[in-house]
């Protein structure tokens, strides 16, 4: 407790009061919470650099909890930061002297209606958890971010996430239906009275909290969409004379409705890396629930890839990504650590017109920045309207070589019309370049903060003050 | 190491080509701390305090916290896609394997003495088999560290003498790597007959599948199954195959089988 303010000592001493064991401010939590899964943060820490601290880590049971607790915070004026699975890449949720709010222990399945296909659930639960809970019953909310393991659903929310099915069964904003949150000032929205499918009683604003990364307050509980487990699923691969070749029969395929679940488009370097084949491959999986409706789109997907010159190269690499798609630290252990290389990921989603120009200049310029030495790619969510693609970077590690590595690849980015993130969101990471992207809406997302958080407790120093 | 195609993927330097080379000198010893927590939502005491110190990401940075905290029930092992042994990596001091009483048979039974000599005794004499116990295999799942190599051999080739060695633990069958005696069970003509909650012990987790097609083929209707880790909880209307439930009230699937007529 040593450096710490009377008003924070005295702060922890009445949360101790409230929650008994459920708050730590033990040197081994502090230093887990002052990060997230930030890649620069984890670089930092693996190099023994301090990070900032929170004030103390506190497991609420309950949205009435949550309330107690964010009261008790704005009578003392000490900042607080919503967390979740802590499986986040941008920082979003590093806090120095914050009273991290882990929603993990309010996990709760509160119900779950199959006649309407739909499940309310607090936010803390484990996606994974929530995920096997549905199959058990033969539904899937079909939300499959990497973070898959790790996540929970407020982060998810929070976070604005994607996922692998995402192209068939939309992010995580088409999955929620409706959520419950406690404010800044410690006041409940609560959920609708009526849980409806679609509502025009004006701007909803509890899409507000959707991508606010815990500047706006803390979600407790959410209605999500599930969808039946698909009994049917048809799995292949194809090679391509090139990967924009690939991304042009995606586009037929988007724009002519045979949508897959999945869709995977890695380019050669990517599929060298992870196929030790170096050909442009796409990977899909389409999946029904009526056998002849994903034979028909089978058969149609087939003729327009083969249109565009993709030859059929069986299941064995969907396969092989099925197995492999959570695996995060093979890789990091095998090469990255040992070799003193460091990893990034950097996701965007332009317009079909503008993804070539996207894909050829980032590689070829991000790649050219000195202590950059591989840029993989692989476009993974498609709409009718274009795609996201998804570059890995490895480069040295340090953090000198990050920040130029990002300045770059902002600069192409926006240069070339696409977005700084598709789904990892702002955080940290994003805050000095999103006004650059969104413009004059920061300024009136800023004036929604200052008006719903006018003390600035709620997650301060990102992105919306 | 990376194939000759991988590497067609990279920006290779002078600087980058050196570092491939010294690559076998550099071992990462505990890649937990660069991981998301792929095994996260397997760790018992991370699912039911929401903590994240208390999982894997935490034990494996603060090994202290671990030896205290961590249940050793291996459940994050299976989860790993490196099959990292975190537990084994809580004390760099061998945990020596030692005979503590020999009797030999074509089918032999394997307990630790801590933690089923006793019940393993009872059921050798009932079903007539051979009996091996040994003494070290507890600490493992209490205090963590791996097993002295040697002192593990001389164990395994005492067991080579028989046709068939089998756990009756779960520690036991995980740290020497053998069947569990429930799988074998119905095979032995053991039958046995209870309907209600059945537990699946962490350290068999693995055999779930096959741990409860041998249940069934015992007599045994699971009404529910309990996944719960019994360093956690214990209930009473649960029927246990973890030797070490019955010490916390909970009902032993042993002593069914031990109890008058309880083996047919």
């Amino acid at each position: 407790m040593g450096g710490k303010s009377a008003a924070e000592r005295e702060v922890v001493e009445k949360l101790r009061e409230k929650l008994g064991e459920r708050i730590s401010v033990s040197e081994e939590a502090l230093k887990l919470y002052s990060r997230d899964y930030w890649p620069l943060a984890l670089l930092k820490e693996a190099k023994g650099e301090e990070l900032p601290r929170p004030l103390a880590v506190v497991w609420p049971e309950s949205a009435e909890e949550v309330v107690g607790i964010v009261r008790l915070l704005n009578e003392y004026a000490v900042p607080f930061v919503p967390y979740a699975g802590g499986s986040g890449v941008i920082g979003g949720t590093i806090c120095g002297n914050c009273v991290v709010i882990d929603v993990k222990r309010m996990n709760r399945i509160i119900s779950f209606s199959e006649r309407d296909a739909v499940v309310l659930v607090e936010s803390g639960v484990l996606l994974r958890k929530l995920e096997e809970y549905l199959n058990e019953r033969k539904y899937t909310l079909r939300h499959v971010p990497q973070s898959y393991p790790e996540a929970a659903i407020g982060g998810l929310v929070a976070t604005m996430s994607t996922g692998q099915f995402s192209t068939k069964y939309g992010g995580i904003e088409e999955m929620v239906l409706d959520l419950e949150a406690v404010t800044p000032d410690g006041k409940v929205i609560p959920f609708r009275r009526n849980l409806v499918p679609r509502a025009a009683t004006g701007p909803d604003l509890k899409r507000l909290f959707v991508g606010s990364e815990g500047q706006l307050g803390i979600i407790t509980k959410v209605a999500l969409k599930v969808y039946p487990l698909p009994e049917y699923q048809w799995k292949r691969a194809y090679a391509f004379p090139s990967f924009i070749s690939a991304l042009e029969a995606m586009r037929e395929l988007m724009l002519k409705g045979i949508v897959p679940a999945v869709a995977r488009i890695y380019d050669r370097d990517d599929s060298a890396a992870r196929f030790h084949d170096a050909r442009d491959i796409l990977l899909l999986i389409f999946e029904e629930n009526v056998d002849e409706l994903l034979k028909t789109k089978a058969l149609v997907a087939q003729k327009i890839i083969e249109s565009h010159g993709g030859i059929d190269v069986g299941e064995e690499y969907v396969e092989k990504w099925l197995e492999t798609r959570f695996d995060v630290i093979s890789e990091i252990k095998k090469l990255l650590v040992p070799l003193d290389l460091w990893f990034e990921t950097i996701e965007t989603s332009a317009l079909w017109s503008n993804l070539p120009e996207v894909y050829e200049k980032f590689k070829r310029e991000v790649r050219a920045v000195p202590g950059v030495y591989a840029v993989l790619a692989h476009a993974s969510h498609f709409y009718t309207t274009g795609a996201c693609i998804y570059f890995t970077l490895t480069y040295d590690a340090r953090e000198e070589v990050y920040w130029k590595m990002w300045e770059k690849a902002v600069k192409v980015l926006l240069e070339n019309g696409a977005t700084i993130s598709h789904h990892h969101g702002v955080g940290l990471l994003r805050t000095k370049w999103v006004g650059e992207e969104i413009g004059e809406s920061l300024t009136y997302l800023r004036k929604i903060k200052e008006a719903w958080d006018p003390k600035r407790l709620c997650n301060p120093g990102k992105w919306l003050g | 190491m990376a194939s000759i195609t991988t590497l067609k993927a990279i920006k290779l330097t002078p600087s980058l080509v050196a570092r491939f080379l010294a690559l076998p000198l550099h071992k990462v010893k505990n890649p937990c701390i660069y991981c998301p927590g792929i095994c996260l939502a397997s760790c018992p005491t991370f699912v039911t305090t929401g903590n994240m110190t208390l999982s894997p990401l935490g034990y494996a940075r603060f090994p202290n916290l671990a030896r205290e905290k961590c249940l050793k029930c291996w459940l994050c092992v299976n989860e790993c896609p490196i099959k990292f042994p975190l537990p084994d990596t809580l004390s760099m001091d061998p945990i020596m394997l030692e005979e503590v009483n020999y009797m030999p048979g074509r089918i032999v039974l394997v307990a630790d003495q801590e933690i089923d000599a006793d019940i393993a005794t009872k059921l050798s004499n009932k079903i007539g088999t051979g009996l091996l116990v040994v003494k070290g295999i507890q600490r493992r799942y209490i205090r963590g560290g791996p097993i002295d190599e040697k002192s593990m051999r001389k164990i395994k080739r005492k067991l080579k003498r028989a046709e068939l060695a089998l756990a009756v633990s779960p520690e036991t069958a995980h740290a020497l790597n053998i069947d569990s005696l429930i799988l074998r069970l119905p095979a032995l003509g053991v039958k046995a007959s209870y309907a209600g909650p059945v537990h699946i012990p962490c350290l068999l987790r693995k055999n779930k599948s096959q741990l409860l097609t041998a249940i069934k083929d015992l007599g045994i209707t699971p009404t529910s199954i309990n996944e719960e880790c019994i360093k956690i909880s214990v209930k009473k209307d649960t029927l246990y195959i973890c030797p070490e439930a019955r010490k916390m009230g909970g009902t032993l699937l042993y002593d069914l089988l031990l109890s008058p007529g309880g083996v047919h």
